[in-house]
């Protein structure tokens, strides 16, 4: 046992538990964007793996790291659009549009990867570019902390860059107003001229962008090639963190660094002697208990909350 | 308006059935026309997807030397009966009723449960079951022809030089799920670097599916940097992937597993080639071309099993390059010593098939 | 709404529904299928082979035809049961994890307890399809009790249920002489009896259809059921009519759980010959699947179930036969989904169809000297 607690209580559990935080945090960002416009993305898994695919493709392909992502995000954004235009245009489910899309990208990345490299699991065959990790020149020096903090990839950088972004985006910019105002309203939000439909759009574009960060990052920064499969249910673990996040972006960090952590505790519990099965649930269960936590929580303090809501909007 | 469509539609269907029909009668009839010297129809049944990088990806491999050896005498075809495991006894009965088909080859333990409720009902049809046996106690299976290997000879040996090469003395190994078969690889694992070093612990963890390698990494990592391993090996199928790239990243070794592991990244990823000391290989190809070739041959004995291990090279580990660049010459000597004290059966190999899931548990805890 | 009319009727708006939906999802599926043909034809050697494999294999044989039907029992289960927790508009995805589970008890049931021919299905049955209804009440639960979204908490419970139930597997059920983690051989006295020799078409199978029939009779005719699609169509207004929002919704995941494992344990006893499953079958989206293409009636989730099947096993043909690649299949169903699940796919011309219908009924009265008291007025 003081094995256990002793790598809990390290440098490389914590440093570990960013790395495994930042696929999540990108597509709870995501999916973040998309609720406060009042649209579910369930779709995220299938975003993911399709950006950790085509990203990998194009750096390969092109050579250069820039292409590559500019591929994964395009491609992100292209199937939000595709869910966007059937959720917002054709009126279908918008839950059943993600459902379809991640049914899509199971089958379509493996026919894809087959249909170029002639290999149904991985794409070790090709030469595909990593995001590069980044010492922090000062912060490194620092003895606990710069293990802690320092030599990350890009991408977890980028996504705690994101978080500020998102969250001033939604509380600070125009359009986040807009986002929100669609969101909690969207019949209010139509009546004094707002183009409830076009932001809904916007909105599914940015998270679709977003999620592909979280794709690339496990195929060209967690690993070095896509592999079938790979998201493994991150997308929806991200669900949880947003619904967990009480929609603010920060919240949302907070929440999505809990489920780095509890599977970065997944890694640590593993050969303490309990059963793998159980060592393999603790991710899940940990989300569940959150969100019971969370909602228990919410339910009790509904009532001060609103006050408080209320009071907040007369401020302003 | 409704008309129209309604027309459309029927005309769109029409125009498919047709189209379907019509070439079909064309290309189907050349491929039958072309048969009359009638090669000998060999048809391998996957219950799972080729791109495992293990035996269904070897067995293909055999399918293909066959092909390659007997050219226009066989026909072959490989079908993908994918994971779902209903689709797996109509495939067997469909190309058990293709007049066609001679041999039908199929692998693994829940397709020989399929194969001894099909196989008697098709007595002028021949069976090949590897990695599996059957019971021919229990019916007349006189059609069917069994193969098994001994992997944890295989990994015994792998076990033997992990432990030779290892300064810390610690094994991460990494499970795709905790089972019998991935278990039967540990087990041969630990009894082998034990054999070595008595002093040997084993890191042991399982991911939960076959898919996340970015998990399997994680956990090699950890293994690597809490627990001090220096060997690791990811017996997990795609994903055991992660583990070698946790491997050279941290600069020490690994297994690879199922083909050659390290001579698949030479040229692509030289880093991970040099960091691979050896794959344990089941030579599925090599057992099925040659089953194939004594079934040409009339030698083949139907209805009864053969067991291939170390002694008949169907088993065993990858002597590249890099086995012979990272392992002394002496250390090779002396693995080469351990093959042949397990051939001539003065070394007993452990195994983890037919016991209890908690004997092995313990067996395993034991070494951790 | 009678027509008095002897040559052709006017069709009612309600028959204009139907037929459009019809319509829809064919010309969905047609779309689908098409842009599958574009697939084939690009990644095949022999397209057109392929695809008539693909679209007339499953008819070839009755032992095909049989498959096709086996193929879509489990997901008649599925169908059903998403069926009713989403007519409670409840998006609860434990499908999965109760058909898991209801395989695995119902497994449990056969190889440990040693019962009479008739009884031991039955119970394994019944148990299998509780065992399911405890797992989807769950996100029910909470959902009732804490607001706790029932779509993550589903999702995420179908990956406990699924690691619970591979220990279970691995330390209590599993046969060591087997070597993959698998029960012991079901007993004879436990197996759903094969009605067609050499397929799985067994007793689960028709009464996977029978049940259909039972859960329109539930949802359309039951108090319950009414309640249920009461809370499904408007929680607030079911709320103030009385019903009693909470337990409605409850019930109803009660129900759709039983359905969901009872399918996993007809699934198991009829076409296994062992429990084997250590990864999520995937029967609870493709019941989602099902459910949207029937719009959660009932009575159209065998056509939609029987659909997907048919889909299922071209597929598996023409990856036997020809050298494309079984993945092009969720790609198909993919699309087929969006476009059916689009309610104004085609509806500019169900738009005009309705115009056009309503100006003939104008027409009609006035043409009629005294206007029929039911007429097209109070239609349109």
């Amino acid at each position: 046992m003081p094995d256990i607690l002793r790598s809990i209580f390290s440098v490389d559990f914590v440093y570990s538990a960013l790395r495994l935080t930042t696929p999540v945090l990108f597509a709870a960002l995501g999916s973040l964007v998309a609720d406060r416009a009042g649209v579910i993305n369930i779709g995220l898994e299938g975003i993911m793996l399709f950006s950790a695919l085509t990203g990998v493709l194009g750096s390969a392909y092109s050579g250069s790291l820039l292409v590559g992502m500019l591929c994964g995000l395009v491609t992100g954004m292209f199937i939000a659009l595709i869910m966007a235009y059937f959720s917002l245009q054709m009126k279908a489910d918008i839950v059943l549009t993600g459902v379809a899309m991640n049914l899509v990208a199971t089958g379509g990345t493996v026919f894809i990867l087959y249909s170029i490299c002639g290999d149904k699991s991985v794409s070790t065959s090709l030469s595909s570019l990593v995001f590069p990790t980044l010492e922090i020149p000062i912060i490194k020096d620092i003895p606990v902390l710069g293990d802690i903090l320092s030599g990350h990839n890009l991408l977890t950088y980028l996504s705690l860059v994101a978080v500020v972004a998102v969250w001033f985006f939604l509380e600070k910019s125009k359009p986040g107003l807009r986002i929100r105002a669609v969101g909690e309203n969207d019949h209010a939000a139509g009546s004094v001229g707002i183009h409830v439909r076009r932001v809904r759009y916007g909105a599914l574009l940015l998270s679709g962008a977003l999620a592909s960060f979280g794709g690339m990052f496990l195929s060209m920064g967690m690993l070095t090639y896509f592999s079938k499969n790979m998201t493994a249910g991150r997308g929806y673990i991200a669900l949880a963190a947003q619904a967990l996040g009480n929609g603010s972006a920060v919240g949302t960090f907070f929440a999505s660094l809990v489920f780095g952590c509890a599977e970065a505790l997944s890694v640590s519990l593993q050969g303490v002697g309990l059963p793998p099965q159980f060592v393999q649930m603790v991710p899940y269960v940990a989300t569940v208990l959150g969100l019971v936590l969370y909602a228990a929580l919410r339910k009790r303090s509904k009532k001060t909350v609103r006050k408080h809501k209320r009071r907040k909007r007369g401020s302003q | 308006m409704k008309k129209v469509l309604a027309i459309l539609m029927a005309a769109c269907l029409i125009l498919l059935v047709f189209a379907g029909c019509g070439t079909d009668d064309t290309t189907t009839d050349p491929s039958n026309a072309g048969t009359s010297s009638d090669p000998v129809k060999i048809v391998l049944l996957i219950n799972g997807t080729l791109g495992d990088k293990s035996f269904f990806d070897s067995a293909q491999n055999g399918m293909d030397l066959i092909k390659e050896k007997y050219g226009d005498r066989v026909e072959t075809q490989t079908v993908e009966m994918t994971y779902d495991a209903t689709k797996w006894t109509p495939a067997l009965i469909e190309f058990s009723e293709d007049a066609d088909t001679d041999i039908i080859i199929s692998g693994t333990w829940q397709m020989v449960d399929r194969v001894i409720e099909v196989a008697p009902d098709y007595p002028d049809k021949k069976y090949i079951v590897y990695d599996a046996e059957v019971d021919y106690s229990s019916g007349d299976y006189s059609n069917v022809y069994s193969i098994t290997y001994k992997q944890n000879e295989a990994s015994f040996l792998a076990g033997a030089a992990s432990a030779l090469v290892s300064k810390t003395n610690v094994f991460g190994f990494v499970g795709g799920m905790d089972n019998v078969t991935i278990n039967d690889f540990l087990v041969g694992l630990i009894a082998g670097a034990q054999y070595v070093k008595p002093e040997m612990r084993f890191a042991t963890a399982y991911i939960g599916n076959f898919d996340d390698a970015v998990k399997a990494k994680e956990i090699t990592l950890s293994q690597i940097n809490n627990q001090n391993a220096d060997v690791v090996y990811g017996c997990a199928g795609q994903a055991g992937l992660g583990s070698i790239e946790a491997a050279a990243e941290q600069g020490v070794y690994a297994l690879g597993g199922d083909s050659d592991q390290a001579m698949s990244f030479k040229g692509v990823d030289d880093a991970k080639a040099e960091c691979i000391i050896t794959s344990i290989l089941k030579r599925v190809d090599q057992s099925l071309l040659r089953a194939v070739t004594a079934s040409m041959e009339g030698t083949l004995q139907w209805g009864t099993t053969g067991s291939f291990g170390l002694s008949d090279e169907s088993v065993g580990l990858a002597e590249n390059e890099y086995y012979e660049a990272i392992l002394t010459e002496e250390q090779r000597a002396q693995i080469d010593e351990i093959e042949q004290k397990i051939i001539s059966g003065e070394i007993e190999v452990p195994t983890a098939l037919g016991r209890d899931t908690q004997e092995v548990k313990d067996y395993i805890d034991a070494a951790s | 709404m009678k027509q008095k009319h002897k040559d052709r009727p006017l069709p009612t708006n309600r028959q204009i529904e139907t037929r459009f939906t019809l319509i829809r999802t064919l010309t969905a599926a047609v779309i689908a299928l098409a842009g599958c043909l574009v697939l084939i034809l690009v990644v095949s050697e022999e397209p057109w082979e392929a695809f008539s494999a693909f679209l007339f294999g499953p008819l070839e044989s009755a032992r095909n035809i049989a498959t096709v039907f086996e193929t879509a029992a489990p997901l008649v289960y599925a169908g059903l049961a998403v069926s009713v927790m989403f007519s409670c508009n409840q998006f609860n995805m434990a499908g999965e994890g109760a058909l898991y589970i209801g395989g695995l008890v119902a497994s449990a049931v056969a190889v440990k307890l040693s019962l009479p021919v008739v009884v031991h299905p039955i119970l394994a049955l019944l148990l299998g399809g509780a065992a399911g209804a405890v797992v989807c009440f769950i996100p029910g639960l909470l959902k009732v009790k804490l607001g706790a979204t029932e779509v993550v908490s589903s999702l995420m419970l179908n990956y406990i249920v699924l690691y619970l139930g591979v220990y279970i597997l691995n330390y209590f059920l599993i046969d060591p002489a087997a070597g993959f983690p698998a029960t012991e051989r079901l007993p004879e006295t436990a197996q759903l009896s094969t009605l067609i020799p050499r397929t799985h078409f067994h007793v689960g199978t028709i009464l996977a259809f029978v049940l259909c029939a039972v859960v329109y009779l539930y949802l359309y005719r039951s108090k319950q059921g009414y309640a249920i699609r009461m809370v499904g169509q408007n929680e607030k207004f079911a709320k103030y009519s009385g019903i009693g929002v909470g337990g409605t919704i409850l019930s109803a995941q009660l129900a759709g759980g039983f359905l969901a494992g009872m399918g996993g344990a007809s699934e198991i006893l009829g076409s296994y010959t062992r429990f084997q499953w250590v990864a999520l079958p995937g029967f609870g989206f493709d019941g989602v699947i099902v459910a949207t293409l029937a719009g959660n009636n009932p009575l159209l989730v065998p056509l939609g179930a029987l659909f997907l099947g048919y889909l299922r096993c071209g597929a598996d043909i023409m990856s036997r036969r020809s050298d494309v690649a079984t993945e092009v299949l969720s790609i198909v169903q993919g699309t087929i989904i969006l476009l059916v699940a689009s309610k104004l796919f085609l509806q500019r011309v169900k738009h005009k169809y309705i115009v056009s219908v309503a100006e003939k009924r104008e027409a009609l009265q006035a043409s009629a000297s005294v206007p029929q008291p039911e007429g097209g007025e109070s239609n349109a």
